[in-house]
């Protein structure tokens, strides 16, 4: 394995995918100028529906990220797959199994998602920079850490299907490995619901004097839930990856 | 440079289409590899090159375990398939792409192959005939100078100026510490160049030697000219070898090896004597 390796196959990847990249950004940066072009909700004074229109706002472009990331990452992950001319070439290009996963992982699993990330981040710091008013009543996104952790766990799923089918290992023990990573992913997604916005979420309801979330609660705190379960998202992929090698191959004609 | 010990290959492992092969094959050598439709040809190059895990036996080429897909190992096969899809992007791209890959990659030779051939240059490679794909496959190929070339069925799709000129390439290669392999239907287009010949049989190899040791075997000629003909094809003849070399007519002694046990045999064994 070496970097050169992965960063030529990392070129090469782009040089393929640029089509499917550019129409993956496209589409979510257009749908991002939908949503935060509008200026509508300056009309809005009450302060609890503009804080029902930005959740909503952010609800959509999580969606939508999710949508576009996951058909894009099982698409490319199965590009060719039935196609042995294809197959066979990029087999048989010489780079080391480890320099191929890792560049695909990083290719498909960070550029992409940190790229419409970072996008999203960008739009909402213009649309609220240009609406003052509005970011009082809004935590800030760069904060909404429970948004990137669900987009990163339906990433790692779609990789992981994609994985799972591609691998040449032994496919129940993948699975049984699959289903333990998502069962231990799920335990520290249900922590403590921060009560800050009440007044305009539906799982948390009033319960005479209290106010009670329909989640349950973990054992972590707050942090500790996120900071496990992101650790969980992102392993997942990467133990499909080493149960697959393990086998030493990752298609075969 | 390659051994095949007891090696079945294919895609189910019920029924392997390659089976119990021993195989030993040297450097500075062009192999010529024959068989039907359906024989395993194109199973042993995949299997050569790493691409088919083996199902049963033993493989190992250049040292190597051709399936764990060392880039040390991948460096030095070139494979052609006779089916090519090359992506969508221009030549340049791809020479920029692929050649960092590999260390020994000459841009002028590769040039000057294409040349040789008559490529069309300006198309992008993926709007190219199946005759072009071929001819930029094969420059690339060798040009990047590997020590193994597997080819299968490389005429396929090439005119008879570039069959011509690919011939003139390969019998100019520097064969040392390298072999080549070809796969063809087409014994005309190879014969002249490979100098040894592997023929392929019921999923089983039936004849490994070189083009000399046959031609001291036997002598090939007009049916006229061979007093106790061994075979017939047409108009043309094989018998026992009256001292001289013959030049070897490669097609008929292909349809000889295919035309029965018995024939098979006495063959194997009269060439194996010399």
């Amino acid at each position: 394995m070496t970097t050169q390796h992965i960063l030529d196959l990392i070129k090469l990847h782009f040089r393929l995918n640029w089509k499917r990249i550019t129409v993956a950004l496209a589409l979510f940066i257009g749908f991002l100028f939908m949503c935060y072009a509008r200026e509508s909700y300056l009309s809005w004074h009450e302060d609890v529906r503009i804080e029902q229109i930005i959740n909503s706002l952010r609800e959509s472009c999580f969606a939508v990220m999710i949508i576009i990331g996951f058909i894009y990452t099982i698409y490319s992950s199965f590009r060719g797959y039935d196609n042995k001319r294809m197959v066979a070439t990029t087999l048989l290009v010489p780079a080391s199994t480890e320099s191929k996963y890792i560049a695909e992982w990083i290719c498909t699993f960070m550029i992409l998602p940190l790229t419409m990330i970072a996008l999203w981040l960008v739009a909402e710091t213009i649309s609220l920079w240009f609406n003052e008013g509005m970011t009082s009543f809004s935590i800030p996104l760069s904060e909404d850490v429970y948004k990137y952790d669900g987009f990163l766990s339906f990433w790692a799923i779609a990789h992981s299907i994609a994985f799972f089918v591609r691998s040449a290992g032994r496919k129940w023990y993948i699975l049984l490995s699959v289903a333990a990573g998502l069962a231990i992913l799920r335990l520290p997604l249900h922590y403590s619901y921060p009560f800050q916005n009440i007044m305009s979420d539906s799982h948390v309801y009033m319960n005479g004097s209290h106010f009670v979330s329909r989640y349950p609660v973990s054992i972590f705190s707050e942090q500790m839930s996120c900071v496990v379960s992101v650790f969980f998202t992102l392993t997942l992929p990467i133990a499909m990856y080493v149960l697959g090698y393990l086998r030493l191959k990752v298609r075969e004609l | 440079m390659i051994k095949l010990n007891n090696l079945q290959a294919g895609y189910r492992v019920k029924s392997p289409v390659l089976k119990d092969v021993n195989l030993t094959l040297q450097e500075d050598r062009i192999y010529g590899l024959l068989g039907s439709n359906g024989s395993g040809k194109t199973t042993l190059l995949n299997t050569l090159a790493g691409a088919l895990e083996p199902l049963g036996g033993k493989i190992e080429v250049l040292g190597y375990t051709p399936l764990e897909r060392k880039a040390k190992f991948l460096e030095q096969i070139a494979y052609i398939q006779d089916e090519l899809e090359l992506p969508s992007m221009s030549a340049e791209q791809f020479v920029e792409s692929y050649a960092a890959f590999r260390p020994k990659f000459s841009n002028g030779d590769m040039n000057h192959y294409l040349k040789m051939m008559n490529f069309t240059f300006g198309i992008r490679l993926d709007k190219l005939s199946l005759g072009n794909c071929k001819k930029f496959a094969i420059a690339f190929a060798l040009a990047s100078h590997p020590r193994i070339v597997l080819m299968d069925e490389p005429t396929n799709g090439l005119d008879i100026e570039s069959k011509q000129a690919l011939r003139k390439i390969l019998a100019g290669q520097d064969l040392s510490e390298r072999l080549i392999i070809i796969s063809s239907h087409q014994v005309a287009d190879i014969e002249d160049i490979i100098s040894d010949v592997i023929i392929l049989r019921e999923n089983r190899i039936v004849l490994n030697s070189s083009l000399g040791a046959i031609g001291e075997a036997l002598q090939f000629g007009d049916i006229q000219n061979i007093e106790e003909p061994l075979y017939v094809n047409g108009l043309k003849a094989i018998g026992k070898a009256e001292g001289d070399y013959s030049d070897v007519d490669l097609e008929s002694f292909y349809l000889a090896m295919q035309n029965s046990e018995n024939m098979r045999n006495y063959l194997s064994k009269v060439i194996s004597k010399k």
